[in-house]
């Protein structure tokens, strides 16, 4: 880490962040092996030594699997006008896709696999064929049960929120 | 408080993310996404003891935990400790004390062949030494390398003060303050 330069970056926009959006920032980075720091973070590089290639392999595929179709869920789910229950929603919706992709059929397997060599040819967001299916597969694999339970958070969440709003207007006026 | 960042992955997309403070939400994310097998409810974080280092996190003001966000997924883990400890130079400055620092298991170099992102590490010091500029401490960070990492920090030019018998021998690396 240069520290001439960070300093340069401090005086500039008081904000470190901002070197990576610098490309020879990123130039400067070749380190190729582990980063872990922290006694507490012995039993997690033990962990990760414990795992066979084929455990890191399926790992990798779910997280690239994940990294697509969760900005997706959260796109859709924006559409919902969930105000302030939009989390909590996303939260469950979240846990719900996860556990039903735990196990996938040999057709969401096929689409799964298209799905993610599409996403590594980089291209416009408007040719990605296969991710434009990802929200109707998304709604596929909410259950009727799924699709209850995300209401009743949403209900839950904006009664909070009207309960809320409400001991707010409990408060005597300030007299002008 | 979020901080919007750019990492590039190994076959050189950038991409955009953010480091934001540890929720519920990244606890669940890391037992789900960074083990072959969810843990059962209930046996949440066995080994690693993130749920412990958030809940610190959430009581104590002088600890704070950090993911670093990409496509709503957690690709790396930070926790500071940011009032307790003091440089271990003549003058004690106070410091960010980095207690942990991960990245998410397809993201090591030495592992993954391609890895899905590079500088996830680089991106998270620096991101620690932000907040000691945030707090006052003028950049001042210290952490504890694990042996495998030494060379990492070594190339990101932090001085290495050797073994510490209180921390089982880990080296200790101290960053200075900023320039002027």
């Amino acid at each position: 880490m240069d520290d001439q330069r960070l300093a340069k970056q401090l005086a500039k926009t008081g904000n470190l962040m901002d070197l990576t959006y610098q490309n020879d920032w990123w130039d400067a980075d070749n380190w190729d092996g582990p980063i872990e720091a922290g006694v507490m973070a012995k039993p997690y590089a033990a962990y990760l030594e414990s795992l066979t290639p084929e455990q890191h392999q399926f790992l990798h595929r779910r997280m690239r699997l994940f990294s697509i179709l969760l900005p997706e869920l959260e796109r859709w789910l924006q559409s919902w006008d969930l105000g302030c229950s939009f989390k909590a929603v996303y939260t469950e919706a979240r846990r719900r896709i996860y556990t039903h992709l735990q196990e996938p059929t040999p057709e969401q397997t096929d689409w799964i696999t298209a799905l993610i060599a599409e996403d590594d040819q980089h291209l416009p967001m408007e040719k990605q064929v296969l991710r434009a299916q990802a929200i109707p597969m998304l709604s596929a694999l909410l259950t009727q049960d799924d699709r209850q339970t995300l209401a009743d958070i949403a209900a839950q969440g904006m009664a909070q929120g009207v309960l809320k709003m409400a001991q707010v207007d409990t408060i005597p006026p300030v007299a002008v | 408080m979020v901080s919007p960042v750019r990492i590039k992955t190994t076959d050189g997309q950038f991409l955009e993310g953010q480091i934001v403070p540890m929720d519920e939400g990244h606890l669940y994310d890391v037992e789900a996404f960074w083990q072959p097998i969810l843990t059962a409810v209930g046996q949440l974080d066995p080994v690693w003891k993130w749920e412990y280092k958030l809940r610190q996190s959430q009581r104590q003001d002088s600890y704070e935990t950090y993911s670093l966000d990409v496509d709503n997924l957690s690709q790396g883990l930070l926790f500071v400790e940011t009032q307790q400890h003091r440089s271990q130079q003549s003058q004690r400055f106070p410091l960010v004390y980095v207690e942990m620092l991960v990245t998410a298991p397809w993201n090591r170099v030495d592992i993954e062949q391609p890895p899905w992102l590079r500088g996830v590490g680089s991106l998270l010091l620096l991101f620690s030494r932000q907040r000691s500029v945030e707090l006052g401490y003028d950049g001042r960070v210290a952490l504890h390398s694990l042996p495998s990492a030494e060379g990492f920090y070594h190339t990101q030019g932090m001085p290495d003060y050797g073994p510490d018998p209180d921390k089982d021998g880990l080296v200790y690396f101290e960053y200075s303050a900023l320039p002027v």
